[in-house]
């Protein structure tokens, strides 16, 4: 008998788990006991614990809990995980090295759905190792983004057709298109309101006891006692108070609207029933229990609702307020509380100025805090729900949406071909229509090279840098990096002349950049005032973005003098670059 | 390791780790070792907890000598190394291609060799050694085809070909 085969069973067992899972499969062939020691459903159910993050049709957590693990097809969800990892990761590195058809790979990733997080959030997090580090990071980072967007959706397309959904994960559904890991899902969101709960049933023993109303004013006393509150005068308006993730994870002096629905979810696992109730300009919850129906109001301090705050004025002994006899206020739907979410994100974004783009600093440190969202993520979200779940769209609207989806939303294109033509009136059908289709054509069609030695083109100077060439701005001081070039101007005329391209010493006729600026914009630049400079290492400030693996694939040192430079990703574009 | 002037010098100070103790191997041959050493067993560890003084050679039925010199080896090498963390099966996995330099080198051997000290390492209950023994023999099955598994293992094909359908069917439920 050969010498491997003396081994007992615990310990062939043993050293198959440490096989990696593309030979676990060898290994199953080998022979008769080598597939039985190798095909125990427990030892698919430890390879499926490597993974997190799991599609709900899965029930993966249900699985789990089996009292009997050999009932369970493990080793069937093994492969179809495994192989869906595959395909992601193939995926994506077809996304990276080729410039056509991004948007269909992207949709494919997609239709994995949560499937596809583990494969993502590893890219993401991804290592100096991988060559193209900066590309695989930035595009793992839009398709996470892109799942994402597409649950959020998902939610509120179920909430508009009706059906009952929790209200956590109905406002949740906001922080799933700015998160940018993949750490604050809806999932995320539930399980921290399930924490609370299990933190005021250890804090309040007999909980159960308590009449509704004893129990709705405990569970405001321990939320102000975990930190909610009103948000400050200064930042009532920060985008992040529209967040209810944000709010329960870190933020938690924000808006009464995410404060009430934090304290509903809350509620409703303490066996309250407890809805929000808007009025203009406030929100309330309320409370129905035998006592009949009572407001609850104005229970976290707050400096900017004080004018509203006559509900609240004689409050009784546990911030209870009975109701005056001509007011019938009812539950507002989750559809109303989406849309004035909405309205409170609009309102946000146009009284706060830009903020700055976030930069990647240690792998998975994008949720945390203090997390800004971006404004135009946040803008796109406010924008979609209020086309799902508000009145429908007006032409305005629909423009300013397909803006943003062609700007920084391509992967979207879908839900704009399927989702909005039902939810727009039918003369801007074809303008959606247009829309859509450029898109697509411009995601199919191959990018036109553009040589830098080009014998037709004499009378136009070759340029000088390269893509990924770090300079400073000679009038204006700033660090960018080469994103791009033209060999001449080729903006509007209104364009040049307001910025005097014509007094330039070369003007109009000289090669021209786009540039990516250390401050997170981009700008168009001629030849004549770029400064190249030694650039530190790493990239700098501008290595920080997690943007720039839109262009390049990495950083490369080289030497003392020359510094380093970032490595282009668009070979199709500029080959000689 | 010196086994002239060990055993006077040794017995007063009882409590000195570097204290020897004798192993017997399963031929009958003794091999001296440090008890901080030894102590890299676990089986060992407990038996010696149990009594204080140990003046006879502790048997160790199942390794034979030539397996209990390299895992001595092995134990003083590493008599040094903290307490393995908790051991987690899936993060060990993921990392079955660390193995440091020096047990690379350690597992250079015959696969007899290899396999005895796997078994030593699993009755001498040594959870590092063992890990290592398993993590070098995954290592050796690693990016083979079935058949290249078989022949580096020498083992026989004994499935009909049925069989082998229908497992190839298995590992690819995913495309159905």
């Amino acid at each position: 008998m050969p010498p491997v085969l003396h081994l007992p069973d615990e310990l062939l067992q043993t050293i198959f788990a440490f096989v990696p899972d593309p030979d676990i499969f060898s290994v199953t062939l080998v022979c008769r006991r080598f597939y039985h020691l190798s095909s125990l459903p427990i030892s698919w159910r430890d390879r499926c614990a490597q993974y997190t993050f799991w599609e709900p049709h899965h029930s993966y957590q249900r699985k789990l809990n089996h009292p009997n693990p050999s009932e369970i097809q493990w080793k069937k969800l093994f492969v179809r995980r495994y192989k869906s990892d595959k395909q992601v990761s193939e995926l994506l590195d077809g996304i990276i090295t080729h410039s056509t058809d991004r948007i269909t790979r992207f949709e494919k990733i997609a239709r994995h759905g949560y499937d596809a997080k583990d494969c993502l959030r590893r890219m993401l997090e991804c290592g100096e190792d991988y060559k193209d580090v900066l590309a695989r990071r930035f595009y793992a980072s839009e398709a996470l983004a892109f799942i994402h967007r597409r649950r959020a959706i998902e939610i509120w397309k179920k909430i508009s057709d009706g059906v009952d959904i929790p209200l956590e994960e109905a406002l949740g559904a906001y922080d799933l298109f700015i998160t940018r890991g993949a750490n604050r899902d809806v999932e995320a969101i539930t399980r921290s309101l399930d924490c609370l709960a299990m933190e005021f049933r250890s804090q309040h023993l007999g909980w159960e006891e308590l009449t509704h109303r004893e129990r709705a004013s405990a569970v405001i006393v321990f939320m102000r006692s975990v930190g909610f509150t009103g948000a400050s005068y200064e930042n009532y308006h920060a985008l992040r108070n529209s967040f209810i993730g944000i709010c329960v994870d870190s933020n938690r002096a924000t808006l009464p609207l995410t404060t009430v629905a934090a304290f509903c979810a809350l509620g409703t696992r303490l066996g309250l029933d407890v809805k929000p109730c808007g009025f203009t300009y406030h929100v309330v919850a309320i409370l129905r229990s035998t006592m009949g129906m009572g407001i609850l109001a104005s229970n976290f301090p707050n400096a900017a609702t004080n004018t509203t705050s006559s509900f609240a004025s004689s409050p009784g002994p546990h911030g209870h307020v009975n109701l005056p006899h001509y007011l019938t206020p009812s539950p507002s739907n989750t559809r109303e509380l989406i849309v004035r979410v909405a309205r409170n994100i609009l309102e946000s974004v146009r009284l706060t100025g830009p903020q700055p783009t976030p930069t990647y600093t240690t792998p998975g440190s994008w949720d945390q805090p203090p997390f800004q969202p971006e404004r135009h993520a946040a803008l796109y979200a406010a924008l979609t729900a209020s086309v799902i779940c508000g009145p429908p769209a007006s032409t305005r609207l629909l423009e300013h949406m397909c803006t943003l989806m062609q700007r920084d939303f391509e992967c979207d294109v879908g839900f704009f071909e399927e989702d909005m033509s039902r939810l727009i009136s039918e003369d801007d059908t074809m303008l959606l229509h247009n829309i859509c289709n450029a898109v697509r054509k411009e995601d199919e069609t191959p990018k036109r090279a553009m040589r830098r030695y080009d014998q037709t083109l004499q009378r136009h100077p070759d340029p000088r840098y390269h893509i990924g060439t770090l300079f400073r701005h000679r009038r204006y001081h700033y660090e960018a990096v080469i994103t791009g070039w033209t060999r001449s101007c080729s903006t509007s005329e209104n364009w040049i002349r307001t910025m005097d391209v014509d007094t330039l010493k070369r003007g109009r006729h000289q090669p021209f950049y786009n540039v990516f600026v250390a401050d997170g914009s981009s700008r168009y630049v001629a030849e004549d005032n770029i400064v190249e400079i030694r650039s530190p290492k790493g990239g700098g400030v501008l290595g920080g973005f997690l943007c720039v693996g839109k262009w390049f694939r990495r950083f490369e040192e080289r030497n003392r003098d020359m510094g380093g430079r970032f490595v282009s990703n668009l070979k199709e574009e500029y080959p000689d670059d | 390791m010196s086994n002239t002037q060990a055993p006077a010098t040794v017995k007063k100070l009882t409590l000195v780790p570097t204290r020897l103790l004798t192993l017997l191997s399963s031929d009958s041959i003794e091999k001296k070792v440090a008890r901080d050493v030894a102590e890299r067993s676990i089986l060992i560890k407990n038996m010696l907890e149990d009594c204080a003084e140990f003046d006879q050679a502790i048997p160790i039925p199942n390794v034979t000598s030539s397996v209990l010199t390299k895992v001595i080896e092995w134990c003083e090498h590493h008599k040094n190394d903290p307490a393995p963390a908790a051991d987690e099966k899936v993060d060990s996995r993921k990392k079955s291609t660390d193995i440091d330099e020096w047990d690379q080198k350690f597992m250079q051997v015959d696969q007899e060799m290899l396999f005895e000290i796997i078994l030593a390492a699993n009755y001498l209950d040594i959870k590092p050694l063992l890990d290592v023994g398993c993590k070098t023999v995954a290592n050796m099955i690693k990016g083979k085809s079935p058949e290249e598994i078989r022949e580096t293992f020498n083992i026989q094909n004994d499935f009909t070909p049925e069989e082998e359908d229908q497992i190839r069917r298995e590992n690819q439920w995913a495309e159905e």
